[in-house]
């Protein structure tokens, strides 16, 4: 195919496309699939448009990087299409500078994907026009229509065959400094065309296609069977690769109806199932992004639905949220649900709902934040974490970073502690306060003193030393946090508590995990908790803070144990009365006994059970 | 009287004698390798000029005083420096570097006897420069071992035995640096038990009460039945920080721990093994 030059051709040109986009949208397109090798595929990409870097002098690079799939299942001519299209483009709105092609695995697909960003330093796109710009007959303005000629069909076409194909276009602009287009693509339409794909990708060992999950209801209650019928006329046979998916199971047509407009609303396919068999059913059938579950169903019930999805490894990961006439938040909590909402609800709800759903959402591009002064500094974080289905974000100071997380929600922060202004310390405590649960993973390029880290701990139990072997751990430590679906029940806040707020704690233990678990714990009742690593330590606090109401004591400790520490507190007649809870792993006959005579008030045994700790507290502080 | 009623007889009187510290102390060797503890009861028979097994139980039940002895005496501290030259080498090369990138580091030793191989631990440590971060907890069940431990003297010819070992484990310095020797005895240098924290843990009672980035356990679980084997490594398995390091003895493994799969294998021939960061 060669690229048409001459603007004598526009017209027919614009005739040309419009037909084609006529076509795309009247499902009329024919595709040929076949397997493609990205290799050939990029050289032939070089020579179709090198002559025109050279004739703009602008640089032009294409660059496969080694985690691409070397083959896809695609329709060449197609794919050409939209590629000339990007890149045309790219040179038409680039007066100089350079235009980079990249191809990179996209983790954003299922079954896997390619991504090929097409980044020029162009005129760029204006943030108010990016979302118009895949419309027909869009661009700019009028004025750089004429500057640059075209018709404005371009990118509405080619967004519509990546769809076809199963992928998508996006766009990243900044104005005045260029503009990357983004390309996603399935390895493979579908299952077979990914085996297709896998074998001509050779000489990779074949590995099998796992069967097809059952798609019935589950086999334990065989008289409720899923059904095949639509329970209401839904988006499943609209569903393309690449297409994000929400499934809702509610029995009530007339709600379940006002929901899937929400969803449709949001740019999602939605899925609706009456019944929590159906439900169970296309949850494995068509793994979706997200799923809205009633409580009280036909047959197996919402929690029976929620417990069988936890249980597979196969939907284990998706999200749900209920919505139900009771209020259960508590028990949809444990059950592993992001959110509850209670009948009636607001659209309001309803879009919070949505954005939790989201935000939880497996194939959601992760967002870390890197908080550093130093600028190659953040580059060489940005080029280790960086991937496709991770966005980075960078702040200079703690107080840029606050003013982002005020407006973005991130899944981790990269923190160096030797920041201008606000330090990371003060950032990490203000985070704190603001509630934050964001996971926060620090990278210092000093050393800490052991009063530090223990500062930092309260915190945090991520702490990087920068070194040789450090960005092999910080990787480790993102990567944690980025793909851990646990933190999702920690995001419910802990509720301060009237009797215990305000309280004066000493926590003194030499097990940094302790003091990270169980400060967190204490702090969110509301309790003042200051901490000290080790028996000295706890009489110097005590010192500097005679007000202190109750103490923890950890008895295996270095330099002076709890043993020790408790004698010599009870030394002093002023902390004669003071309540001294000994913290214990040691479980043999006679331990209790120890603590006591060493002047424990009471114990209790590692590994802690904190609700039987607060209420030994509350207890103590009753009575004192 | 058949040889076998005499066997009969010692396994009851065993029996009733791990049941008396048990019950009357809390120690349980219980789910010990029955052989070996066997043989040891059956030293302390002759150490305490006990008649029988039976007689000991009775002293030990009244005399709660003869009790560390008789721990100690079950307890084989035998050790050496820098043991299985191999594996310190092996945690100088593999597991130091990683180590570098926290700000402090926590080192488990359980069973640490008489401290020959926490002193090796801490002076291979001190040069690489490590050790001024580093706490290290050993941990015996014998309180007469761990007193031994503390107070760092040993019979000066142990250490003059270990300079071969001390070269292949990858000792940069000269051994005689660590001590200095009086008479036959030779004394472990301050400098090296400043971060060192003794204390006693009973790895078949005992819980989680540090967060380790290494933990040494070598030699201790051939002693141990199977489920017992098991409690100490998931214990391990707890108390060690993502992608920690577990190091066992050269005549142990995980092959058979249902903890296996939690860890990955750095070096089979040294049993170094990693906790699997879990995502
Ligand atoms: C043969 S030594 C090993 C010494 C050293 N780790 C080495 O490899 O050279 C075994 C040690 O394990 C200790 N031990 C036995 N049972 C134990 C238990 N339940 N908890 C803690 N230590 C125990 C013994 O007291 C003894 O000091």
């Amino acid at each position: 195919m060669s690229i048409i030059h001459d603007s004598g051709a526009n017209l027919l040109r614009l005739i040309n496309e419009i037909l084609d986009l006529s076509k795309v949208e009247a499902g009329k397109m024919e595709l040929v699939r076949e397997p493609l090798r990205v290799a050939d595929f990029a050289r032939r990409m070089e020579r179709n448009f090198r002559h025109m870097a050279d004739e703009k002098g602008l640089a032009f690079t294409i660059d496969v990087a080694p985690d691409a799939p070397p083959v896809i299942v695609t329709d060449d001519g197609k794919l050409e299409q939209i590629t000339n299209n990007l890149l045309g483009n790219a040179f038409k709105f680039t007066a100089s500078g350079s235009v980079t092609v990249a191809f990179t695995a996209c983790a954003d697909l299922a079954g896997g994907g390619l991504a090929i960003e097409v980044t020029d330093s162009g005129i760029g796109i204006p943030p108010h026009k990016l979302d118009a710009i895949f419309e027909a007959f869009e661009q700019v303005d009028a004025s750089t229509r004429r500057q640059y000629g075209g018709t404005g069909l371009g990118l509405a076409i080619s967004r519509r065959l990546a769809m076809l194909l199963g992928g998508d276009v996006t766009v990243r602009s900044t104005e005045g400094a260029g503009s990357t287009f983004r390309l996603i693509l399935p390895v493979a339409a579908d299952a077979e065309g990914q085996a297709a794909a896998r074998e001509a990708s050779a000489p990779k060992p074949r590995t099998a296609v796992p069967a097809a999950p059952p798609i019935a209801g589950t086999p334990e209650r065989p008289a409720y069977t899923a059904r095949t019928q639509p329970f209401l006329a839904d988006d499943r046979s609209l569903i393309a690769s690449g297409d994000k998916v929400v499934l809702i199971v509610e029995d009530d047509a007339a709600f379940c109806r006002s929901l899937m407009g929400i969803v449709r609303r949001k740019g999602y396919r939605v899925v609706a199932a009456g019944d929590g068999e159906t439900g169970l059913a296309f949850a494995r059938t068509y793994n979706p992004t997200g799923i809205l579950l009633d409580v009280m169903l036909p047959g197996m019930d919402g929690w029976q639905v929620i417990e069988a999805l936890k249980k597979d490894p196969a939907t284990r990961h998706i999200p749900v949220h209920f919505v139900s006439a009771l209020e259960e938040a508590p028990r949809a909590r444990e059950a592993g649900a992001v959110g509850f909402l209670t009948k009636p609800v607001s659209q309001a709800d309803l879009n919070g709902a949505m954005e939790r759903l989201m935000h939880f959402a497996a194939d959601r591009r992760r967002q870390v934040l890197v908080v550093d002064d130093d600028p190659t500094a953040r580059f060489s974080v940005r080029k280790l974490v960086a991937s496709a289905s991770i966005e980075i974000h960078e702040a200079e100071s703690a107080e840029d970073a606050l003013a982002f997380l005020g407006q973005h929600e991130v899944d981790c922060i990269v923190l160096d502690l030797g920041l201008p202004g606000m330090s990371g310390f003060q950032f990490v405590e203000e985070l704190a306060a603001r509630g934050s649960i964001v996971p926060v993973v620090i990278y210092s390029a000093r050393d800490l003193t052991p009063e530090e880290s223990l500062r930092l701990r309260a915190y945090t139990d991520s702490i990087v030393i920068k070194g040789a072997r450090s960005p092999e751990r910080l990787l480790d430590e993102v990567s944690l946090f980025l793909h851990s679906v646990r933190h999702a029940p920690d995001a419910i806040p802990a509720e301060p508590d009237g009797d215990l707020a305000g309280r004066r704690l000493l926590l003194v233990d030499d097990d940094m995990r302790n003091i990270f678990a169980l400060s967190k714990v204490l702090r969110g009742k509301g309790i003042n908790v200051i901490l000290a690593s080790d028996g000295t330590k706890a009489l110097a606090q005590l010192a500097d803070h005679p007000d202190t109401e109750i103490v923890l004591m950890d008895i295996m400790m270095p330099v002076m144990d709890g043993y020790e520490a408790m004698g010599e507190i009870r030394k002093n007649p002023a902390f004669a009365k003071l309540p001294i809870i000994a913290l214990t792993a040691k479980a043999m006959t006679g331990d209790r006994e120890k603590c006591i005579a060493a002047g424990a008030s009471d114990y209790l045994s590692k590994p802690i059970d904190v609700p039987k700790l607060l209420s030994m507290i509350r207890v103590w502080l009753a009575r004192s | 009287m058949t040889g076998e009623g005499a066997e009969d007889i010692e396994a009851i009187e065993v029996d009733l004698f791990v049941e008396a510290l048990r019950r009357r102390y809390g120690y349980d060797f219980r789910e010990y390798n029955r052989a070996s503890l066997t043989r040891r009861i059956r030293n302390l028979v002759t150490t305490f000029g006990a008649g029988t097994i039976g007689q000991l139980t009775d002293t030990l039940l009244h005399d709660a005083a003869r009790l560390p002895e008789a721990i100690s005496g079950l307890s084989v501290p035998v050790s050496e420096f820098f043991r299985d030259p191999a594996s310190f080498a092996c945690l100088r090369r593999d597991v130091f570097p990683a180590l570098v990138s926290y700000p402090q580091v926590n080192i488990w030793q359980a069973g640490c006897a008489r401290g020959e191989e926490v002193y090796s631990l801490a002076i291979l440590l001190t040069e690489a420069g490590l050790y001024d971060r580093t706490r290290i907890y050993a941990t015996d069940i014998s309180p007469d071992s761990l007193a031994r431990a503390a107070a760092g003297i040993f019979p000066a010819r142990d250490l003059r035995d270990a300079v071969e070992r001390y070269r292949s484990a990858g000792g940069t310095h000269s051994l005689s640096d660590y001590y200095h020797s009086r008479y036959e005895f030779s004394k472990i240098d301050t400098q090296l038990m400043r971060n060192i924290t003794f204390a006693e843990h009973n790895l078949v009672t005992d819980g989680v009460f540090c967060e380790a980035h290494l933990i040494l356990c070598r030699n201790v679980l051939i002693y141990f039945t199977n489920p017992l084997q098991n409690r100490a490594i998931g214990m391990f398995a707890d108390s060690l920080v993502r992608t920690g390091f577990l190091c066992l003895g050269a005549r142990e493994n995980l092959e058979f721990s249902p903890a296996r799969e939690r860890f990955q294998i750095v070096n089979a021939a040294t049993q170094l093994y990693r906790l699997k960061p879990s995502y």
